[in-house]
């Protein structure tokens, strides 16, 4: 396993965010977490970029444990986050931001490459350079959260809802794009409310409810699960 | 007349974008209202004084010198007085006012309380279309107007500059990236200093020195952040300028005495019509979550 959460809670004050989490993502997957509002897909991913420390578990990353470092050192050692809500830099432009993205990465070289590959990610964001975060789209503002977080060149990719707030039509094309960076070697944890879409395009799910994982296996086996239909399909 | 309240208003402006540049990194960056950002010029003064005046080096190297060491204190105050505070902006402010003090306490008890006269660095004056300008006050123009400009380069084209207006726009977004929050304080508090500290080095051979002046400066910096925008450099500069040619033609063309009644009317009427400043930068998170 590439990344393991192994029994891990985390707690907002007296508040349980998520209660003895554990699952695992395999190098080169598309592992999704679904679930409902507050089931704590978003605490998870927080926990693994080290937003959040947990109050009991272990998180393990390519052979070390990083429950308790610094968000810094675990970005360094290749986790990014596209976190919930874009935190993007409203008033820099798209290039300043993507070259933000690149901040551990000292090698000019290696920044122009990194570059290079989001922009032929996203096209739409290089005819954009210029502009300022806030000025794009919500769409686009998502592409570039994305794109942001892989100049950081990362081993794994967490994606919190990058449908939200989406028209269909660019939810299939964001959707496309993860796909696509997935087969070239990016190991991806999504985290989404389209759990239609979701468990189409991953490989493994996990599914959440109130802090807890109640479900996980083969996307193909749970897209036939009747309790998954019921839950989160729409019958 | 008019030229020369052109030129004064020309000085005036630099000096106060030297001034107000480091508020606004200040406040972008730690969300601190630094009241104690006037000390430091005085600092920058007194710095002068004694290196320049007491200790006879030349002016260019008293400069450098104290540019580096009152930049190397604020780090110091940045970590011991200002970092447990981050966040809590009440607090910090009351800091802030008790590092003015503490402050002009050091400054007193080392160097008096009485005014210091520095001896001229040039002797002379330009004449200009009718304005006469004292050559102090002609090489300040430059050397402000070069460190302004290299301030706003450095922002827009470094890593770390462009680290530092990502931390001031979104912590959490920044840190996500791998930047290091505190690291981007402790050069925000560090550069901006180092600027305020520079304005005291070139104010000084033309205004009284003492462990006090510093307490008016702050008062018109304050109000150039506002009226900027806060978190913006560029709304910064054009406040400066504003403000700062307000004041010349305040004193040029009616009475001085009104300067700070007429500046709270430009800070009044900015605010009303835009609340944002002059550019109309909004902080969405300010003290975004600590964790």
């Amino acid at each position: 396993m590439l990344l393991e959460v192994k029994d891990v809670t985390v707690q907002y004050g007296k508040v349980v965010g998520i209660d003895q989490v554990t699952l695992g993502v395999d190098q080169g997957e598309i592992v999704t977490l679904i679930g409902g509002n507050g089931a704590g897909k978003t605490t998870t991913l927080r926990a693994i970029s080290g937003m959040r420390h947990p109050s009991r578990g272990e998180i393990w990353f390519d052979g070390q444990r990083i429950d308790g470092l610094s968000v810094q050192k675990i970005v360094q050692g290749g986790i990014a986050h596209a976190p919930e809500g874009r935190r993007l830099f409203d008033y820099m432009t798209v290039k300043d931001t993507l070259l933000t993205g690149a901040f551990l990465q000292k090698n000019k070289e290696g920044i122009t490459r990194a570059l290079e590959r989001v922009y032929a990610h996203f096209p739409r964001l290089q005819e954009r350079e210029k502009q300022l975060a806030s000025t794009l789209s919500g769409g686009e503002q998502q592409m570039l959260t994305i794109g942001r977080a892989l100049m950081v060149n990362p081993k794994v990719l967490l994606l919190d809802e990058p449908s939200l707030g989406l028209a269909p039509l660019l939810v299939q094309e964001i959707f496309r794009i993860i796909r696509e960076i997935n087969a070239g070697g990016v190991t991806t944890v999504l985290v989404e409310q389209n759990s239609n879409m979701a468990l189409k395009l991953a490989h493994r799910a996990y599914v959440l409810e109130v802090g807890r994982i109640t479900l996980q296996g083969e996307t193909t086996e749970l897209l036939g699960d009747e309790r998954v239909k019921a839950a989160y399909l729409g019958g | 007349m008019l030229m020369q309240v052109l030129a004064n208003g020309l000085m005036l402006s630099l000096i106060y974008a030297l001034v107000s540049i480091g508020l606004t990194m200040i406040y972008g960056v730690m969300h601190i209202l630094n009241w104690a950002h006037g000390e430091i010029v005085m600092l920058g003064a007194m710095g002068a004084y004694f290196f320049f005046a007491a200790r006879g080096l030349p002016f260019a190297a008293s400069l450098v010198i104290t540019v580096i060491l009152v930049g190397l204190l604020s780090v110091l105050i940045e970590r011991i007085v200002f970092k447990p505070m981050r966040g809590l902006h009440l607090p910090s402010f009351i800091m802030s006012m008790g590092l003015v003090y503490v402050l002009q306490a050091f400054a007193t008890v080392t160097l008096g309380v009485q005014d210091k006269m520095l001896p001229s660095v040039l002797t002379g004056a330009v004449f200009f279309f009718g304005a006469v300008l004292p050559k102090e006050r002609v090489m300040l123009m430059p050397i402000a107007a070069a460190l302004t400009i290299g301030y706003y380069l450095f922002l827009q084209t470094t890593r770390y500059g462009r680290a530092i207006r990502a931390t001031s726009m979104d912590e959490v977004g920044a840190a996500l990236q791998g930047i290091s929050v505190d690291r981007c304080a402790a050069i925000a508090m560090g550069t901006g200093s180092a600027l305020a500290a520079a304005a005291g080095c070139l104010l000084a051979p033309i205004v009284k020195v003492n462990p006090f002046m510093g307490e008016a400066i702050v008062f018109k910096a304050f109000i150039i952040v506002f009226v900027g925008g806060r978190m913006s450099l560029v709304g910064t500069i054009l406040a400066a300028f504003l403000l700062g040619y307000t004041e010349s033609l305040v004193a040029g063309y009616w009475n001085p005495v009104w300067i700070p009644m007429i500046e709270m009317a430009v800070l009044a009427a900015v605010l009303l019509f835009r609340p944002g400043g002059l550019v109309g930068v909004e902080i969405k998170k300010l003290g975004a979550e600590r964790e």
